[in-house]
């Protein structure tokens, strides 16, 4: 069978490590290829240097069995290969129409003429059933439909090999299968996908073959038939499993966190509690308001209607700081927009939530040694891979290491009730492991935690009581032991 | 000899932390704006005065550096307000905001200094100088109140209302001068050059500590470098730039006062040329990486520099030629290729490899 793309002994280095060594990725006609590996394996190097983003140090690529140079997103556009990036790259105050033939407008005596490309256009939707109406603005529509914006466009341009990443990641379980169809339809028309994802179980459902990168090193193409999803984990991250703490039952019956019938502009008459020892989780897709409720939780939002309770003290009127000292802490989904300074040195954000505190300032005046001192014990205790450097400001540091101090100068205060929101989302397995870990040490040692994530293997894996967030509303609570992964799914996005 | 290698070793240490602190890269920047403030002065003058291009140049070095006693003076005259324009720039910037309604901040302090000074003439003179710089101060901290306001209520961009708050300045500091009855040069001596100086040094390194070493400091580099994560940690941001655009002001509107009522000045009290002037001390807290302590340097050579372009004016060379050096000399230092702390760190662990 010939291959659409074949991607041989590809190098790229960047200033101290290694992206790519001697990595070869090789893509059949008509087929769904997974490209799988954890964060800062490499996958993003060569998904850029396959769309003409970066340039391969050394290497050749061969499209359609003939060997091309490709410099730039124009050259990749001309080989027929489109990319639909996590960020999608879209102009919010244009309309669908405008997004699509951008770059590649139909002219009549110079003026725009749209008439020729709305036909096609509008052929194109109905073919691949993509229900998008060409006049809305992108601005107006949701993550899901701008995705489909993103294939229209790829569809329109001719392209016939197509690189998602991870397309499904803020998609609810309905959506994903949508997208999925439309997968299936391109690949049963010869055209090839490849597909970053990190969801196993998707993967298995519907990739042909997978190619698994390693710390730059590339292994595969394996049949996807042949692999189990515990066996991808294994070549993905060298072991079967997290190594995860074992739950221990030191359930309270009285509820440490509780919300009472908080309504806001986006939530409604939202109720829920979580006793100490145990993770409640609530499974929220990106639409469903979580990010407010997290923000009515910690105190950024305040005076609504309803109360929120910590150890049976309303809390509801107290700011952030009051609430953080009361032993309601929270680690947010993405660290370095949310949570970190990223100019500052590590140990400056590991201060960030006592600085204001005894022995740390005396008389307005901030003591850096204590605070240094400080910075080198978390960073000892928690295996913090930053040892005698907390002078590298955090904006240079890996995504796993931003998480870790995120997460360890949260723990060390006061601590009641843990928010924790999404925290495997974007993180390599070490890193997730170690936030898993912390979260049930916390759990078992009688605190209340409560879990917000899109990621429904994510909160099997850890919660004890799972609530479902739709449009501001919950709508169901299960136990993760009696719902499957399925049932939540379409608890979600109903 | 043990000893002499044992502060070899200590030498090496520091020199060794100095390498990847941020005091080097200042250090190279300001080795970089002397000499790049010399070569685009030369040839600016080689394009304007094509066939007295070295006369040109030498009345320039020798009035930046060359004048005696009195050229440094005058120099000082020049750096003291500079100096406390740049540290209010800085001090804001540290809060993320960019506080360019400094400009306009300047302009009401010297019109505000002035008018007071001249109203003031029964007090004894201590006390006349010192309600002018009073009146000075409080009036700019008010008008920094508008920004402030503006941003915290209604979210609007420090940048865009103090750019258009210049404007109202300019125009009713203009309108005053001209009600007032002020003449276009103002001589008025109130308060000595020395004492301007050590008092915008001692603002400027104040600054710094607030900056460096205080909690509230600590507030304002969480606010200016991540606002979201600020809030998330409980931090009041609100409160932060409520403090931090005022003292801002305040301290521009010091600067304007002292322009004034230091010893002998020889710029026109104009709106316009006072904010052209202020307009310079952005420049000066660019090139000292926003540093409040590094105006002083900056601030400093910018005055020897601001005394030399006013020796060109004898081969008709406009003196307006300083804004063109110095904005010259920020982009050169501006993009100058320094090494980034991050390869710095690179290179020494590679080194401590091999």
């Amino acid at each position: 069978m010939e291959y659409a793309v074949e991607m041989l002994n590809i190098m790229k280095t960047f200033p101290g490590i290694v992206a790519n060594d001697n990595v070869t990725l090789l893509v059949k006609n008509g087929e769904i290829h997974a490209l799988l590996g954890e964060n800062s394996s490499g996958k993003s190097t060569l998904i850029n240097i396959l769309a003409g983003l970066e340039k391969p140090d050394a290497g050749s690529i061969k499209i359609h069995g003939s060997t091309v140079d490709i410099n730039n997103a124009a050259d990749a556009n001309s080989c027929g290969i489109g990319a639909v990036y996590q960020q999608l790259k879209l102009a919010d105050t244009f309309t669908v129409l405008e997004n699509v033939y951008l770059g590649v407008e139909e002219k009549k005596f110079g003026f725009l003429s749209a008439k020729k490309t709305t036909k096609e256009l509008e052929k194109i939707i109905s073919e691949y059933n993509l229900e998008l109406d060409l006049n809305e603005r992108i601005g107006d529509l949701s993550y899901s439909k701008r995705q489909r914006v993103e294939i229209l466009k790829a569809l329109y341009r001719g392209n016939d090999i197509f690189i998602f990443d991870k397309p499904t990641e803020y998609l609810t379980p309905s959506e994903a299968g949508n997208l999925i169809r439309i997968f299936k339809q391109l690949s049963g028309e010869g055209k090839s996908i490849i597909l970053i994802s990190d969801n196993l179980s998707e993967i298995k459902a519907v990739a042909d073959s997978v190619t698994v990168l390693k710390k730059g090193k590339s292994s595969g193409p394996y049949k996807a038939s042949d692999l189990s999803t515990d066996d991808m984990f294994e070549l993905i991250c060298g072991k079967r499993q997290y190594d995860l703490i074992q739950k221990k039952g030191v359930r309270s019956e009285s509820p440490v966190l509780r919300v009472d019938n908080v309504s806001s502009d986006v939530l409604q008459n939202l109720s829920l509690e979580v006793c100490g020892g145990e993770i409640a989780g609530i499974a929220a897709t990106k639409d469903s308001g979580y990010k407010h409720l997290v923000n009515v939780l910690t105190g950024i939002v305040k005076t609504l209607p309803g109360s929120i309770f910590i150890n049976n003290a309303d809390v509801s009127a107290l700011s952030v700081r009051k609430r953080m000292n009361m032993g309601l802490n929270t680690i947010l989904e993405d660290s370095l927009k949310e949570s970190l300074m990223p100019e500052a040195s590590a140990a400056d954000n590991l201060a960030l939530n006592v600085y204001y505190k005894n022995p740390f300032q005396k008389f307005g005046f901030i003591n850096n040694s204590i605070i240094k001192a400080y910075s080198l014990y978390l960073i000892e205790k928690y295996d913090i891979s930053v040892k005698n450097h907390p002078n590298i400001c955090v904006g240079e540091m890996t995504g796993g290491n931003r998480r870790k101090i995120a997460t360890v100068s949260k723990l060390e205060g006061k601590m009641e009730a843990l928010i924790a929101v999404r925290p495997g989302a974007g993180m390599d397995t070490l890193s997730t492991e170690f936030v898993y870990n912390r979260l049930l040490e916390l759990r078992n040692s009688g605190k209340a935690v409560l879990l917000i994530s899109s990621d429904i293997n994510e909160l099997k894996l850890l919660c004890d009581k799972i609530y479902v967030l739709d449009s501001g509303k919950i709508t169901h609570c299960v136990s993760p032991k009696d719902a499957s992964i399925n049932k939540i799914g379409e608890m979600m996005s109903v | 000899m043990e000893k002499l290698e044992k502060y070899y070793a200590i030498f090496r240490h520091k020199w060794e932390t100095f390498k990847i602190s941020e005091y080097k890269n200042y250090f190279v920047k300001l080795i970089f704006a002397v000499i790049a403030g010399f070569v685009a002065a030369f040839v600016l003058f080689l394009l304007m005065r094509p066939s007295s291009v070295f006369t040109a140049f030498l009345n320039f070095i020798k009035g930046s550096f060359g004048a005696g006693r009195s050229g440094i003076a005058k120099a000082l005259n020049y750096s003291a307000p500079v100096m406390l324009a740049a540290v209010s720039v800085s001090f804001s910037k540290k809060a993320g905001q960019f506080n360019v309604g400094m400009c306009g901040q300047f302009v009401i302090g010297a019109v505000a200094s002035v008018f007071v000074f001249d109203q003031c003439s029964m007090l004894a003179p201590v006390l006349r100088s010192l309600a002018a710089i009073i009146s000075a101060v409080v009036l700019t901290a008010l008008w920094a109140f508008i920004p402030a306001f503006l941003k915290i209520f209604r979210n609007v961009d420090v940048f865009l209302s103090g750019m258009l708050l210049n404007f109202t300045a300019v125009f009713a500091a203009d309108w005053v001068i001209a009600s007032a009855g002020f003449s276009s040069k103002v001589k008025i001596s109130g308060i000595s050059t020395l004492a301007a100086v050590v008092a915008a040094v001692f603002i400027a390194f104040a600054a710094y500590i607030v900056v460096s070493k205080t909690v509230f400091g600590f507030e304002m580099k969480a606010v200016g470098s991540n606002p979201a994560a600020a809030l998330n940690a409980g931090i009041n941001d609100r409160k932060v730039l409520f403090v931090t655009l005022p003292v801002s002001g305040a301290v521009a509107g010091l600067g304007g006062a002292v322009m004034y009522l230091s010893a002998s000045n020889m710029n026109p009290f104009a709106g316009f040329d006072m904010v052209m002037f202020a307009l310079c001390a952005i420049a000066v807290s660019c090139i000292s990486n926003f540093n409040p302590a590094g105006t002083i340097f900056i601030s400093l050579l910018f005055g020897h520099y601001a005394q030399g372009a006013s020796y060109t004016a004898d081969i008709s060379i406009s003196k307006y030629i300083l804004g063109v050096v110095f904005a010259v000399m920020m982009y050169i230092v501006s993009y100058a290729p320094l090494k980034t702390d991050k390869s710095a760190l690179q290179e020494k662990s590679r080194r401590v490899r091999k």
